[in-house]
This record gives structure tokens, C-alpha cells and sequence, in this order.
């Protein structure tokens, strides 16, 4: 079975594809902007939410959580917890909201051709924006606190590590948008796995706890671990990656994106069946 | 006085300016090219998680577990379909609810994909579904403008162009800069209409949408239309409203259950439907 829609010649269908993401490109960048809009529409602090949100409770967490384990260091620990939530931010949108991109998208999907790539990047770029605002928060509260990190090459990491999380954070969101889509279910199923994994991910958890022998698995099973080091690394402690996170993560990222490949391969647009 | 419109990516649209008529801007098709050809399309309709797609049958069965009573997966919507529209014709689509009408316009589309078959359409493809969907409800409307138009496929420049036409037209008064979810469903579909007959594709796919607001729109709105529909290098539209069909209609393509049952000019197909519908004779 084909389907050939012929503008001004015929294109191989690599090319037609790519072709169509570049016309649409406009629609997910403004999409993303009616995402941000709608978020903080009505609010008299607007955007600034995005940084106090996660601030209060990584101060509230470091209060309660840092007394019950001794720790000495309250600014740090907070500054510690903070990194941790807004990344943990990211990830938690993508993998539970991607579910509705496309259900969301329904209105679109049924009147034209869009590809529906265009509705799978919507929540990771929308949740990046968010996420590099709250970064900001993050490093005017080192400044504060005086614990800026020190000037290095270590510091050209930090852009490095955007496009890392996206490359991670896109095939998530295309194989969280197409399983949701199809199993209504995964929604509640994916919500109680994201709150487990954040206990077992070093957010607020003290990253020393999960090198005991009997919790190292979870260094390669659980993405955020690596993730959140290569986060922390220069912004937090002035250093440069771990080579054991690099490959984890590198081995994370190419199996996402074969897995959302194949997958989205193997529906195609029948999903649009499933709106 | 008026802007002539940008065309996107292809170049078979002549754009006149001043010397159009009542619609202030009219692209007129000039590339006889235009085609729709179906070979044996065939499209199933499925029925997911009513079939199968329930997350417990999908668990069930890797412990080897299979329905005993297998139900359909699926509901034949298009069957065999074979069809050639040329340059020029216009073609309605008729026949019960459910026969395949709307399924068929979405698979020329491209929205609906085919289960066999194939299906080349040459040309700028442009729709009129559903036109009261797909917006942000928290956005305005004037953004939706934006958003909209990039559904179809045109640029942010080519939309600030024609913003104000389109505000102008669908005569929403302070509404047009206010959120979308303060809209009547009314109010919605105007919005959505304006936009969608902006800009003139080659190829017009239009499900069922004469007569859109309250009755002094629908006189505009078919004023509209017609300049749309005259102006494309293929009309097809679904609809039960045979007056139009006879008034507009160059060929007449009678569906049901999923299959053409007769395709031909309107004075011959026609007469047979209404006798059809009437119970007077079998198809």
C-alpha cells in the first residue's frame, strides 16, 4: 500500500519526510510557545514559577530530609536537591505528558498531513525551556550562597549536557506518546513507575547511598543516575564527566532511539486510528 | 487594496491581485496536472482497544493465553476502491451515514493510510474537517490564526500577510484577542472556517461544511466557499445536500458500505439514488 502526495515532483520518502518536518518546523516552535503561554497565563509571577516551584522544595527537602541524615552542609545539600528536581522535572514530563501529545493533537492529526513528530517534540522542548529558566534559579541561588562553580573547561560541559538530555529526552517522549496512544493504561502504570524511580534516583537521595555494591545496578538500569551526574558534575562540583556515565548514557540514548524508530516505523499513521 | 497571497512550496498557483472579483484574493490553478488516482485502495477502519488493544490481553497473551471468542479487529471502511479524478471535475461523494463518504476524503488526505492499494494525489492538497477542531483553547484566537495556518503547511510571514482578512472575516469583535475556551461552539467553528478558506489549494477536500454559523454567515461563508471551490483544480466534497450536488457538481461518486455503487454525471446518478433512498429499488 503507498500514499503519494506529489507537490512539484516526486521525492523519495526519506526526503518528503524531512521536507515536511521543515515546512511544519513554524508549528512546533509556536506550539511550544502556546505550551509556555498557557502555563503561566494568568500568573502574576509568570515563568519565575519555574524556578520557585522547585526551589522551595529543594529548601523544604534539604530542612527535613538533610536533619534526618546529619547532613552538615545545609546550602549545599539544597543547591544539591534543587539540580536534582528540575532535571527530575524533565523527565517526568516527558515520560507521563508525551502520553497526551498526540491524543492532544487529535484536531490537527485529523485535518492534515502533519508529521506527528512535530506533536512528539512539544513536550520535550517545551519542558527544556522550563527546565534552562530553572537553571537560571540554580545559579543565581550558587551565587548567593557563594558556591558558584570555579571557571574551567569543565564549564562548556553544561551546554553539552542540553543536547545530550534532549537527544535523550525526544525518543522518550516519541515512545511515551505512541504507548500511551494505543494503551490507555500505561498512563497510571508510568505515573507510579516515575515516583518509584525518583526514590531510586539520587534527586534528593545522597548520591554516596547508591554506590553501595548492592545499589550500583542502578547506575546502568536507571538512565537519571548517570543523567544527573553529568548534570552535577560541572555546575556542582567544577568537574568533568565520569567516562562510565558517558557510555551509559551514549547506550541509553542509541537504544531510544531505535526503539522509537521501530516503533514508530511499525504504526506509521494507523495510530491516528487510535485518536 | 488587497495582498496577494504567498503559495507554499509548489508552483502551480497563479496569484491575481486587484482584478478579482468579490474574493480579495484568488489563486487560479493553471497546472492540468492535478490528478487524484486510487488503485484498489482498501482501508480498515480498526477497532483497537475494543478488539484488542487492552493492556490485559496484551499481558495474557505472552503467557500464551488466546481469546476463545476472537472478535473482529476491524471494520472494512473503504473496499477495493478504484478511481481517477482529473483537472477540473468535481466530484461529490454520496451515499448513507457510514458508507465511506468522510473515509475516503481523509484517505485522499493522507490522514487515514491505506490497509492495500495505492494513492497518488498531485497537487496542494487543502481540507475543510471537523474545521471546528484543533485549536489551543488557551490561546486567542488570533494566535489559533497562526497555528492553524501552519497546520497548513504556511509560513508565519505568509500568515501575518492575511491575519487581518481573516480577522475581518470571521467578525469575532474583541473575541478574536481573547482566550479560544471563551468561544461558543458558533464563534469556534467561524474562526475555523475563515482560516481554512483563506487560502486556495489545488486540490479541495471539503466534508459536509456549507452552512457554517448563524444565517447571515452561511450567505457569506457560501460566497466564500464558491470562490474556494471555483478556484481549485479539483473539488470533492461529502455530502448529503444533492441541490448543491446538482448546482456545483461535475460527476457524481454514489458510496456504500465502503465500495462505489455508481459514478457518473449527476442527471444520471442522481434520479437512482433518490429512488434508492426512497426504497423503491435495490442498488
Amino acid at each position: 500500500m503507498s500514499y503519494v502526495n506529489v507537490h512539484s515532483r516526486e521525492l523519495p520518502f526519506l526526503t518528503r519526510y524531512v521536507a515536511d518536518l521543515f515546512t511544519y518546523r513554524h508549528l512546533c516552535w509556536n506550539l511550544v510557545g502556546a505550551d509556555l503561554r498557557a502555563r503561566f497565563r494568568r500568573s502574576r509571577l509568570g515563568i519565575l514559577w519555574a524556578v520557585i516551584q522547585p526551589l522551595a522544595f529543594a529548601l523544604m527537602i534539604a530542612a527535613v530530609w538533610g536533619g534526618m541524615f546529619n547532613v552538615t552542609d545545609y546550602w549545599g545539600f539544597a543547591i544539591y536537591v534543587f539540580s536534582g528536581t528540575i532535571l527530575w522535572e524533565f523527565f517526568s514530563n516527558v515520560v507521563v505528558g508525551s502520553q497526551d501529545a498526540l491524543k492532544g493533537a487529535e484536531g490537527y492529526l485529523k485535518q492534515t498531513r502533519v508529521p506527528f513528530f512535530i506533536f512528539q517534540l512539544r513536550i520535550p522542548f517545551t519542558s527544556l525551556v522550563i527546565l534552562l529558566f530553572a537553571i537560571a534559579g540554580l545559579v543565581m541561588l550558587q551565587a548567593v550562597t557563594q558556591k558558584l562553580p570555579t571557571l574551567g573547561p569543565h564549564l562548556l560541559l553544561v551546554p553539552v549536557f542540553f543536547f545530550v538530555f534532549i537527544l535523550f529526552g525526544i525518543p522518550l517522549a516519541v515512545l511515551m506518546s505512541i504507548i500511551g496512544t494505543q494503551y490507555r493504561d500505561v498512563r497510571h502504570i508510568s505515573t507510579i513507575a516515575v515516583q518509584a524511580l525518583f526514590f531510586l534516583s539520587p534527586v534528593m537521595l545522597q548520591r554516596d547511598i547508591l554506590d553501595k555494591p548492592e545499589l550500583a545496578f542502578l547506575s546502568y538500569v536507571n538512565p537519571m543516575v548517570p543523567l544527573l551526574d553529568m548534570f552535577r558534575a560541572p555546575l556542582l562540583y567544577s568537574q568533568l564527566w565520569g567516562q562510565s556515565d558517558v557510555i551509559v548514557v551514549s547506550i541509553w540514548i542509541v537504544a531510544l532511539w531505535v526503539a522509537a524508530l521501530l516503533l514508530s516505523a511499525r504504526v506509521g499513521r494507523k495510530l491516528v486510528f487510535a485518536l | 487594496m488587497t495582498k496577494p497571497l504567498g503559495k507554499p512550496r509548489q508552483d502551480s498557483l497563479r496569484v491575481v491581485g486587484d482584478e478579482a472579483s468579490e474574493s480579495t484574493v484568488v489563486a487560479v490553478p493553471k497546472n492540468t496536472n492535478l490528478a487524484i488516482d486510487v488503485r484498489d485502495a482498501t482501508l480498515h477502519y480498526p477497532l483497537g482497544a475494543y478488539a484488542r488493544g487492552s493492556l490485559k490481553s496484551v499481558i495474557l497473551s505472552i503467557f500464551g493465553h488466546r481469546d476463545k471468542s476472537p472478535k473482529p479487529t476491524f471494520v472494512p471502511a473503504l473496499r477495493t476502491i478504484n478511481l481517477r479524478v482529473s483537472f477540473g471535475e468535481r466530484v461529490a461523494l454520496i451515499g448513507h451515514n457510514g458508507s465511506g463518504k468522510s473515509t475516503l476524503l481523509r484517505a485522499l488526505a493522507g490522514i487515514y493510510p491505506l490497509a492495500a492499494g495505492d494513492m497518488t494525489v498531485v497537487g496542494r492538497i487543502g481540507t475543510l474537517l471537523d474545521i471546528g477542531l484543533g485549536f489551543e483553547g488557551e490561546s486567542t484566537g488570533r494566535e489559533n490564526i497562526y497555528y492553524r495556518g501552519m497546520t497548513m503547511g504556511y509560513s508565519r510571514k505568509q500568515l501575518r500577510a492575511v491575519e487581518e482578512e481573516i480577522v475581518k472575516f470571521a467578525d469575532l469583535g474583541d473575541f478574536i484577542d481573547l482566550p479560544m475556551r471563551t468561544y461558543s461552539a458558533g464563534m469556534v467553528v467561524r474562526l475555523g472556517f475563515a482560516i481554512s478558506t483563506q487560502f486556495h489549494p489545488d486540490i479541495l477536500l471539503v466534508d459536509e461544511v456549507f452552512g457554517a454559523g448563524d444565517a447571515a454567515f452561511s450567505r457569506l461563508a457560501l460566497e466564500r466557499m464558491m470562490a474556494m471551490v471555483n478556484n481549485s483544480g479539483i473539488f470533492v466534497v461529502a455530502t448529503h445536500d444533492l441541490a448543491m450536488v446538482q448546482n456545483v457538481c461535475s460527476r457524481v461518486i454514489w458510496l456504500d458500505r465502503g465500495a462505489i455503487v455508481r459514478d457518473g454525471p449527476p442527471s444520471s446518478v442522481i434520479p437512482d439514488y433518490i429512488r434508492y433512498m426512497a426504497g423503491d429499488t435495490a442498488i
